[in-house]
């Protein structure tokens, strides 16, 4: 039934939309708590809250607002399109760590393009599949989760391995010439290029 | 940090110099992987995070 309500809804949208192409536009949607730390809880407090605008200057773009008290750090977010039969699903990650952008803040937005894949129906719709805040609670399913928070252990790691290659610089007195050598090896060792964004 | 030791060829004229240059990235990378640490869920954690 929910979903009946949703389709129609989104149905209704998009007829005003081809009515009124001229007028601003947004799909919006918000989400509520779905999970923290691994544990279900409910509240009717949404976290954020998302949508497609567009007008007719500019290129179609999502919005997300973080509506929780902590910074939103990273987020998979789905677009899809209410006239695809088909019903296929566009993935998008974000990540404030992996892009090296400062994670949004209470109230704050992120601003994405809408990417569209041309010769299906433009995406009219977008939900939040995943996120997580700077506190580490999360919300969306594993499989997502462990993709933001894989990309993320892999840098920890480089991050731990060039701060343990500079305190041994340190304490040995390393010369520029030992640096350069020892990070040399790292590189021909085929780190992958996310994670040796700290030795670069 | 590769291409801030390559940019930085004055580094071994002067010991203090080159130590300033390593201890500013420490002190970067170390922040940076404290904000990764803290933004991942506690499960993923490693159960001793060894303290710097």
């Amino acid at each position: 039934m929910q979903t009946c309500r949703e389709a129609l809804f989104v149905g209704a949208v998009s007829a005003l939309l081809i009515l009124l192409p001229s007028q601003n536009r947004s799909v919006e949607a918000r989400g509520s708590w779905q999970q923290v730390n691994g544990a279900a809880q409910s509240s009717d407090r949404p976290r954020y809250k998302v949508a497609i605008q567009s007008d007719a200057e500019s290129h179609p773009r999502i919005i997300l607002t973080n509506l929780y008290e902590q910074p939103l750090t990273a987020c998979f977010l789905e677009t899809s399109s209410s006239s695809d039969r088909d019903s296929r699903k566009s993935k998008m990650m974000w990540d404030s760590h992996a892009q090296g952008q400062p994670p949004i803040a209470k109230e704050n937005t992120l601003s994405l393009p809408l990417g569209h894949v041309v010769g299906r129906p433009f995406p009219d719709r977008v939900e939040v599949a995943a996120a997580v805040w700077a506190d580490g609670s999360t919300m969306g399913g594993p499989d997502l989760l462990n993709l933001i928070l894989g990309s993320r252990s892999a840098q920890k790691n480089t991050y731990e391995w060039a701060i343990s290659l500079l305190r041994t610089g340190l304490q040995q007195d390393w010369s520029r010439a030992m640096y350069l050598v020892e990070l040399n090896r790292k590189e021909n060792k085929g780190s992958s290029s996310t994670a040796c964004r700290a030795c670069r | 940090m590769k291409s801030t030791f390559e940019a930085n060829s004055n580094v071994d004229a002067h010991q203090k110099v080159r130590q300033a240059v390593v201890q500013r990235l420490l002190e970067i990378f170390t922040q940076k992987r404290d904000e990764l640490l803290q933004s991942m869920p506690e499960a993923t954690k490693p159960a001793n995070t060894p303290v710097p």
